[in-house]
């Protein structure tokens, strides 16, 4: 393991120069940045979602086969359609192709958040019938630490998948038309189109830490914590 | 003069009534439905203690839980009220035999839920929280967690939810029953003690038990539920005076005579015994074989030849009589035993079982429950028909579902794939849920 990472360190010292580096680190923060508010937003988006249907057993059944097609779908075959759309309204590719990093990833956090709100044992539910516990309070005291292991297994999945999908999503091409936002995803997209292996591999290299680093120090603290503290039996 | 008459009143104005409750499991498309509910009537006055006694599956938690407002019943009428006049009390609150505290909350904060709901402002909330936690004989334990509590205590904590809230009708689902016998008796104890000097701020509690020495222990009035479908059978008075005596032989031959009428044949002779449903709807209630062999061995032997009293064997088998039930009648549906009243008699069939080696017991139990059980002969028949000879599991679970709730389903599944293993009349793979015919051989 040491000995391949210092086989790398020394390629690319050899062939790069530290503008190059510097690049590389700050097209990462970018689609850091990109990754970091979209599981944000998917996170609103789905969570009531899920949570919804995943209390609805007949709908849970039914949806997870939909949610499961929908994973598994390649989405990068309707990015052009994003091409078309931002050449059409001539809209900034930084923001509006930042979407698509987490078009195929953010069903991980449906059906996670789904599986979680089904698994909430039916005495708690009633419990909370029973006292009725107000809107907001249902939430805070219920179903947010219920489904919490389930959502962060999910967000930790999808934003796993989105580093990769940058690579896809950040320099999209529908004919002669290509649209980049820059980042460490199109850093190495562009780097494979002009056949520069120093720099695919150095933008590899730079994901692979960026991915490595947000597990240790965000994920899996946060998964420890989930699992210690929001555990039902 | 009017003046009493009002205290009259206000003493007899019923706190909850239920009016023609019917419930039904299921139904909708194909299957008729399981009716749990039929038929009850029920009225619970002011400072007293009501059980509702009965088997799993008469349908006295679903009746608790259609007072608690958690279900709609499918015909009938509940109606909650206070009692009229200056009273604190007010509405439902409910005790669970699982506790149901939320684990992440800590005590203190479990106790609160229902406080925070109804807006009570936070200095008050903290006020009553703390008095209730007292109150319960749990200070010093405000700041941890269920996971750190003893089952005791953790149910301490679901009363104290549920006293805080100073509700009019205290609601307890089998609140002892997930207890060992010496801290079920504890906190038996004390509750009555709360009771009987006035100190909890409610006025009548609606207790759901299958035990029948905790209802005559506590309550001022029993309703007797049959199962299959759910009906009060009887209403019995308990007037003995408290603290009452287990030993006390008034309080036995109630015990006795609440037995014989539980045990009591329902009037059409249906052969599938006291199992709620027929045919493919038959709730069954899952008891090991090694258990059924036990108890065929234990009747046939000395003292009893194949003839006991349930509460002979009980005694001798140091188990409660209710949990005998289950087992005497698992037996007699399969036609190995006959319960007559509070008598259990082995059949000619049962007596030929006792004197077999294991692969005739096998084969004979195989017969028995093709013929008696009628899910056990579907399932085989499926797998006899279809080219493959295997099922998935989940075809015939969903089936059941039409019948009875998940929970049921689920036993009932448990019961027939180890009876059927038992019996070799099929193959059941747990890694994809799936029957076959295949032979292990």
């Amino acid at each position: 393991m040491i000995l391949a990472v210092l086989a790398i360190a020394r390629y690319l010292f050899l062939h790069l120069n530290l503008s190059d580096l510097m690049t590389a680190v700050g097209d990462g923060f970018l689609t850091f940045a990109r990754v970091a508010i979209l599981i944000v937003v998917a996170s609103l988006i789905w969570v009531p979602i899920g949570v919804w249907i995943g209390l609805r057993p007949a709908w849970s059944r039914r949806v997870q086969a939909l949610v499961q097609f929908l994973a598994a779908f390649p989405a990068n075959v309707i990015f052009p359609f994003a091409v078309m759309g931002i050449v059409a309204w001539r809209l900034n590719p930084n923001i509006w192709l930042s979407p698509l990093i987490i078009l195929g990833t953010q069903w991980y956090i449906l059906f996670n958040v789904v599986a979680g709100a089904s698994a909430l044992p039916n005495d708690l539910k009633e419990a909370a019938g029973i006292f009725h516990l107000r809107a907001w309070q249902r939430w805070r005291d219920f179903i947010l630490p219920g489904i919490m292991p389930y959502y962060v297994t999910g967000a930790l999945t999808a934003s796993g998948g989105s580093w990769n999908a940058s690579v896809v999503a950040e320099s999209v091409s529908w004919g002669h038309t290509t649209e980049v936002a820059k980042g460490l995803g199109s850093f190495i997209a562009e780097a494979t189109a002009a056949g520069n292996i120093p720099k695919v591999a150095l933008g590899a290299t730079v994901m692979s830490i960026f991915v490595i680093a947000l597990n240790r120090s965000l994920w899996r603290p946060l998964f420890n914590y989930a699992e210690k503290n929001f555990r039902l039996t | 003069m009017t003046l009493t008459l009002e205290k009259t009143e206000q003493a007899l104005a019923p706190l909850v009534e239920v009016k023609d409750l019917k419930h039904v499991y299921g139904g909708g498309k194909g299957g008729p439905g399981l009716v749990v509910l039929e038929d009850v009537n029920l009225t619970l006055k002011a400072d007293e203690i009501v059980g509702l006694l009965g088997r799993s599956g008469s349908g006295k938690s679903t009746l608790l839980r259609s007072i608690a407002g958690l279900i709609t019943p499918t015909a009938g009428t509940v109606s909650v009220s206070d009692v009229p006049g200056d009273d604190a009390a007010h509405g439902v609150a409910m005790v669970f035999q699982s506790f149901a505290l939320f684990p992440w909350l800590t005590v203190q904060k479990n106790v609160e839920v229902g406080l925070e709901a109804q807006g009570v402002p936070a200095d008050i909330r903290r006020k009553r929280t703390l008095a209730a936690i007292d109150l319960i004989g749990l200070d010093g334990f405000e700041n941890a967690y269920p996971k750190e509590l003893s089952g005791g205590m953790r149910q301490r904590v679901g009363l104290a939810r549920a006293l805080v809230v100073q509700p009019s009708v205290l609601l307890m689902d089998e609140p002892f029953s997930a207890l060992d016998v010496l801290t079920a008796e504890t906190l038996r104890t004390d509750l009555l003690d709360l009771w009987s000097e006035g100190r909890m701020p409610i006025r009548s509690i609606l207790l759901v038990t299958h035990n029948i020495e905790e209802a005559v222990l506590m309550c001022d009035r029993i309703l007797v539920f049959s199962s299959n479908p759910g009906r009060v059978i009887a209403e019995i008075k308990v007037d003995l005076p408290q603290p009452r005596k287990r030993l006390d032989p008034a309080f036995r031959a109630l015990v006795d005579d609440i037995y014989a009428r539980m045990t009591a044949k329902p009037k059409a002779p249906a052969r599938e015994g006291h199992f709620p449903g027929t045919g493919l709807g038959m709730a069954l209630t899952h008891i090991s074989t090694n258990t059924l062999n036990g108890m065929i061995e234990t009747l046939s032997g000395g003292p009893y030849n194949g003839s006991a009293d349930l509460a002979d064997l009980a005694r001798e088998l140091q188990m409660e009589a209710d949990e005998l039930l289950p087992i005497a009648e698992t037996l007699q549906l399969m036609r190995f035993a006959e319960l007559a009243g509070r008598t259990l008699r082995l059949t000619a069939p049962g007596k030929r079982y006792d004197s077999f080696d294991v692969d005739q017991r096998k084969q004979m139990f195989a017969q028995h429950l093709l013929a008696y059980v009628p899910l056990a002969a579907h399932i085989r028949r499926v797998l006899d028909d279809r080219a493959s000879h295997q099922a998935p599991a989940s075809r015939f679970r969903d089936e059941l579902e039409d019948f009875m709730s998940e929970a049921y389903a689920e036993e009932t599944m448990d019961s027939i794939i180890s009876w059927g293993r038992y019996g070799e009349i099929f193959a059941y793979h747990e890694d994809d849920d799936r029957f076959s015919l295949d032979d292990p051989a």
